[in-house]
């Protein structure tokens, strides 16, 4: 929840009601434009001249370039195109335009071109927008995975007239202790769909319940965005990170001790995502794709960490009536990681498995090998759950509450690079296995859920949870 | 009230039952061995049971647990590993932690003993350590010489920070010290003679310290001190001449190496002989 309230819509004041035959007008004008464009929508019109007016702290270069892969405001005149082909072209190039993130509002206005050497048909077109503040500053608390924080964040847009923004962040957190980051991103080529960002980050996590040590991690990352016509997000990053394991508990583990240190990553990284759900915290239908691969250890500067690493998420969610209120989500998740020589995985690299919003059932990050009570990850897992969801009764179903069954299964070991299905095979014969039954709350910002949980069936020194289990988080399988 | 306990009772021993199944664990055992004996933790070292520690305090201990504690685990690990971020320190079975300054009452246990060395303990833990620090921190040119050769590498640009913001950072809190004291490098390589050569008369003729049939923390004591003035890369080596010119001194460092079965620094002696 944002410090800044946010205004809850009050109808205005001293306005007077609308009359019937003001709707009826209303209707009847615009099937009249509607006829009057479908009459036309062949009509070759060009377009003498577009203008983005109210873009103040934009630079003109930009909008040019920006404007240009629709329509080419230095041509004379536009080719000329039907109406409709027309209309939709500047549709398109004012959603564009929106996608940066630095406007509030666009309208459009299309009027007779006004130019002497422009044709009969052709058209003059004003992109009237209002530039969002420049600078944003918010606290506030925030719902992570598992963990809450209070933060403070602070954003400057259109930074150098380009749709470019500059943030900072400082969040204090439950897990993670402290973290800082600041963020420079900007649009390659003036395209809303390609981004390219720099971003510094530290971070102190505590990870002392689970594996007795703290984590302070501090880098550089580059990346390059990139968004498909098919929805898909793909992002290249070159990672360049510090960590120590550091302040460990007095009971911690060899296993820990011997990881204690400094150690440095550099790795590239490659992922793609699309979401094709309905919604990000309750969907009630549609997919959900994200595939990871990380490659540290080979360039210029090696780092201590060499290993390919490899995530494939998928969440799947159908309706089962017609009001979509009762719905069942699917997913599996599957990673895999090999050390590039024969230098054993570093501890802050492994996978990690376990709690309300990976597998529901088994305490926060605690499935997998173990020295004493020291959870050391893992470098294979496999996760599956399935969810049934459906309203609370004598709760409008348009509510975002749910009551859901669930049942989960998977294991987090190590891999066995000679035969890796060996290792899946193995995660399924023998696998963790945990069912209940919960209410969940899916707001805009996270998903919050409270479960009654009980584990089915577990792997010797891997302890799942009997009774309540709370999770908030944004991710949940 | 006596329904609600039946009720509760009924589905307590319902969840009893669960997880319905258990797998054996398919995680090999790992450490057993150092769940059942004790370990110390150094640092600086290379795991190789023959060569030495190159921190301090590390090879007195390491020293110490080869001739007197050879059932203790020693093990290399960054000084993060340790509850105070000081190495070495011991971890005994059970989870107890005997930190650095602990380790003297808890491994030695000979308090009569203890009180008898003090004093002498208190020359080379006092102005022998404070000629030490300056000759590595203080002076320049072996300032310089260290970080090309000796603080400890590691991965770049890990490496900057170990031989340069670290040690950089040391120089300022020795710095910070010896203003307050108001002591200059002749008083210091002074007061580090005068402290090696009552050592030398302590030690006589004699094998080990008082007369000793086998070194004690003091002997072992120093022999790590030795091994440090004589194996620093040093352009001005002061510390070096004062210890050299006690040549029982270099005697029983080199006994104790002997006995304690360390190759690893033996060349470098030969040239000063």
């Amino acid at each position: 929840m944002s410090a800044e309230s946010s205004q809850e819509s009050v109808p205005p004041r001293n306005v007077p009601p609308i009359d019937r035959e003001s709707i009826q007008s209303a209707r009847e004008t615009l099937r009249s434009l509607s006829e009057i464009l479908t009459e036309n929508s062949t009509l070759p019109v060009g377009i003498s001249s577009i203008r983005v007016a109210g873009a103040y702290n934009t630079r003109a270069g930009f909008l040019q370039k920006a404007l240009q892969s629709c329509v080419d405001p230095s041509a004379k005149t536009i080719k000329s195109m039907p109406l409709l082909d027309t209309l939709n072209n500047i549709q398109e190039t004012t959603g564009k335009l929106m996608a940066f993130g630095i406007y509030d509002s666009a309208n459009i206005k299309i009027d007779r071109a006004s130019s002497a050497i422009s044709g009969e048909n052709d058209l003059d077109v004003i992109i009237q927008v209002k530039e969002k503040p420049r600078l944003f500053f918010e606290t506030g608390t925030d719902v992570g995975n598992v963990e809450g924080n209070v933060h403070a964040n602070v954003l400057a847009r259109n930074v150098f007239g380009g749709a470019e923004f500059l943030s900072g962040n400082v969040s204090y957190g439950t897990r993670n202790r402290a973290t800082m980051s600041a963020k420079f991103e900007t649009p390659v080529n003036a395209s809303p769909a390609t981004h390219f960002r720099v971003l510094g980050y530290s971070n102190v996590r505590d990870n002392k319940a689970i594996s007795s040590h703290e984590l302070i991690t501090r880098g550089l990352s580059l990346s390059l965005q990139h968004q498909d016509r098919f929805r898909g997000l793909h992002e290249l990053s070159q990672n360049f990170f510090w960590r120590r394991v550091t302040h460990l508990s007095e009971y911690a583990s060899p296993s820990i001790r011997l990881q204690a240190g400094d150690t440095i990553k550099q790795s590239l990284a490659y992922s793609y995502m699309v979401d094709t759900r309905d919604h990000p915290t309750l969907p009630s239908r549609g997919n959900y794709v994200r595939a990871l691969m990380e490659l540290a250890g080979l360039g210029p500067v090696s780092g201590d960490a060499r290993f390919l690493k490899s995530e494939l998420w998928h969440q799947y969610a159908f309706s089962l009536n017609r009001t979509r209120s009762v719905t069942l989500a699917v997913s599996s998740r599957l990673g895999a990681m090999k050390p590039l020589d024969e230098s054993p995985t570093l501890l802050c690299d492994r996978f990690t498995l376990g709690g309300s919003t990976s597998m529901r059932g088994f305490s926060e990050d605690r499935l997998g090998p173990k020295d004493g009570k020291d959870s050391l990850g893992g470098t294979a897992y496999l996760a599956l759950s399935t969810s049934l969801l459906f309203p609370l009764p004598k709760l409008d179903a348009s509510k975002p509450f749910r009551l859901q069954v669930f049942a989960n299964a998977g294991g987090l070991t190590n891999l066995d690079a000679k035969n890796p299905l060996n290792t899946y095979k193995s995660i399924l014969m023998h696998p963790c296995v945990s069912t209940g039954l919960g209410l969940v709350y899916a707001s805009p910002a996270a998903r919050f859920e409270l479960n009654f949980t009980l584990p089915i069936a577990v792997t010797g020194g891997d302890v799942g949870r009997k009774g309540l289990q709370l999770g908030a988080g944004i991710e949940f399988m | 009230m006596s329904s609600l306990t039946k009720i509760s009772s009924f589905y307590r021993s319902i969840f009893k039952n669960f997880p319905l199944i258990t797998f054996e664990s398919p995680y090999p055992a790992v450490n057993e061995e150092l769940k059942t004996k004790p370990v110390l933790y150094v640092s600086n070292w290379n795991g190789d049971p023959t060569s030495e520690s190159m921190d301090l305090e590390s090879l007195q201990w390491q020293t110490w647990v080869k001739l007197y504690d050879p059932e203790i685990i020693l093990l290399n690990v960054s000084n993060h590993a340790s509850p105070d971020q000081n190495t070495p320190f011991l971890e005994i079975v059970f989870h107890k932690v005997v930190l650095k300054n602990g380790l003297l009452l808890h491994l030695v246990n000979d308090e009569q003993m203890l009180q008898i060395i003090a004093p002498w303990m208190s020359l080379l833990t006092g102005p022998i350590h404070v000629a030490l620090n300056y000759s590595m921190y203080l002076d320049e040119a072996n300032f310089r010489e260290l970080q090309n050769h000796w603080f400890t590498k590691a991965t770049w640009p890990l490496s900057l920070i170990r031989t340069i913001a670290q040690p950089l950072e040391k120089k300022k809190q020795l710095r910070i010290l010896t203003e307050e004291k108001n002591l200059d490098a002749d008083t210091i390589f002074e007061d580090a003679a005068r402290a090696f050569s009552s050592l030398s008369d302590l030690l006589s003729n004699g094998a080990y310290f008082f007369n000793g049939d086998a070194p004690s923390i003091l002997d072992i004591s120093l022999f790590s001190y030795a091994e440090m003035i004589l194996h620093l890369p040093l352009k001005n080596d002061q510390l070096r001449l004062s210890l050299t010119s006690n040549k029982n001194l270099l005697d029983l460092a080199n006994r104790v190496r002997a006995l304690a079965g360390y190759s690893s620094y033996g060349s470098v002696l030969l040239d000063d002989e």
